[in-house]
């Protein structure tokens, strides 16, 4: 299942504690044209809602952020293809896999439907 | 939020609307900044520009009073053409950049930027005062509209034909219809390419907006792809690369200040009161610098150089056309020959200074 942060990613629950991370299609929407992601490093250690990484488009740059956890891998496709976040945010456009320190962080994330509400909200 | 004529069409076509300066208007459109962008290089892109502001000032008066509140100087101008400068404070700082418009001897049209649609009026009123001559703003009831691109001179050569464009040069301008209705048809522009600025009849707006963005080579761009395409020509940005605290030579626009011109100019005397010259070094100049990698600099990031901060970032984009991060940037004067480097999130990324612009198309007959 998939849980969504205010902050606009989204957390797909693996299993075993990992999470595949993205940003939603709001989110991608609103920055449009990424040109490059500075992806972090495999082995990274981040800190509670610390940055995984930035995002850079054409007129602005955004942070995505992680619950608590270490990467363990990257869309590496990313490197070359920053627009994948674009055109395929909550699919081919992910960002990476991060190992939980907490399996039961994803708890306190909004389901989509709760997600979409706070957009509209907007 | 003020609107412009083309809200309507905006929101049908899939804009992303932002507040400009007070205005409701379009950061893209639904292919998004990098689309417009590429489109208006390859072929032609169509602006609206209508939160700019219009003005006429004409009558006995009008023109020794231009001449007086503008920095350029008008008087080495035909009939027909227009020039580039500033309204400066009584510091020397920039309130605006504008182009004006000879249309007559006594009479002058200037573009202002939408940020001093009201403010440029009160100060040229507040300057005016007891003069004989007639300002008339006319940016309520006409609308701007720009088209940009090596095609726009095919595409507009097409819907105009009561005007012999070849005859109007870069920054000249003319008079013809589209589709019966009269238009001002001004040869500059923000973007780097050739192209054409209209003012119209706001009641005609919408139609004359239809009629170019039907046309096959047009692309309707919006306002990010306008601040990318001017960034890569080296073209300032009033509120971010000037302002009222800088003064044109700083920013290396002192070519659009005549210091010697008959009666001198409003401002004058604050350029450089110790020499009484424009021309003296100022402590810090507007330098373009180019980044190599996948780093793109923002305006407000500092400039540093060997661990020193030497200055700040007032544009910066990543340029579709050369895939890399550019910037103009104020730099303290003691640093332009060390290395210098951006700040991104605490790394100083190496930059290297270009002069602008990085891009620029103006093959139009005459051109500057």
């Amino acid at each position: 299942m998939r849980k969504f942060a205010k902050t606009h990613e989204w957390y797909e629950d693996l299993g075993g504690g990992k999470v595949k991370i993205g940003i939603s299609k709001h989110a991608a929407h609103e920055l449009s044209d990424v040109v490059f992601v500075e992806l972090p490093e495999v082995g990274k250690k981040l800190a509670d809602k610390q940055s995984l990484c930035v995002l850079e488009s054409v007129k602005a740059v955004a942070d995505a952020y992680s619950p608590a956890g270490t990467v363990v891998e990257v869309n590496a496709k990313l490197k070359d293809q920053a627009g994948l976040v674009n055109q395929d945010p909550e699919g081919a456009g992910w960002i990476a896999i991060v190992q939980l320190d907490n399996p039961k962080a994803l708890d306190e994330y909004l389901t989509e439907q709760e997600y979409l509400k706070t957009i509209e909200a907007h | 939020m003020r609107e412009t004529f083309c809200l309507k069409w905006d929101r049908e076509h899939g804009a992303k609307l932002v507040d400009f300066h007070g205005w409701n208007m379009p950061v893209s459109y639904a292919k998004g900044i990098l689309a417009e962008h590429e489109a208006t290089r390859a072929s032609a892109g169509l602006f609206n520009i209508s939160h700019m502001g219009r003005l006429r000032i004409s009558g006995p008066q009008a023109y020794k009073f231009c001449q007086y509140a503008f920095t350029n100087d008008l008087s080495k101008v035909n009939i027909g053409s227009a020039l580039y400068g500033f309204l400066l404070n009584d510091k020397g700082g920039i309130i605006d950049d504008v182009i004006v418009y000879k249309e007559a001897n006594d009479r002058f049209l200037w573009i202002i930027n939408a940020g001093g649609r009201e403010t440029d009026v009160e100060h040229l009123r507040r300057l005016s005062a007891g003069k004989d001559l007639r300002m008339d703003v006319l940016s309520d009831e006409t609308a701007l509209l720009a088209l940009q691109g090596p095609q726009a001179d095919a595409v507009l050569k097409r819907l105009v034909k009561d005007a012999d464009l070849d005859k109007v040069p870069y920054f000249g301008f003319g008079r013809g219809t589209v589709q019966g209705k009269a238009a001002f048809i001004m040869a500059t522009g923000y973007t780097g390419e050739d192209g054409y600025e209209l003012m119209v009849d706001v009641k005609d707006a919408p139609a004359i907006w239809e009629l170019l963005v039907s046309q096959p080579e047009v692309n309707p761009c919006g306002l990010g792809a306008r601040d990318s395409l001017r960034l890569e020509a080296g073209l300032p940005l009033h509120g971010n690369d000037i302002d009222e605290t800088t003064q044109p030579y700083e920013a290396g626009l002192g070519w659009a200040v005549k210091m010697d011109k008959e009666g001198g100019f409003f401002g004058r005397e604050a350029l450089n009161p110790s020499t009484g010259s424009g021309q003296a070094k100022p402590s810090r100049k507007l330098i373009g610098l180019t980044l190599e990698g996948q780093n793109i600099p923002r305006s407000h990031y500092k400039v540093v150089s060997e661990g020193k901060e030497a200055g700040e970032v007032t544009s910066g984009v990543f340029s579709p056309t050369l895939k890399k991060g550019i910037a103009l940037a104020y730099v303290q004067t003691e640093f332009l020959d060390k290395p210098l480097a951006i700040d991104i999130r605490g790394k100083a990324v190496p930059a290297a200074v270009t002069k602008p612009p990085w891009v620029r198309h103006v093959t139009k007959a005459k051109a500057k």
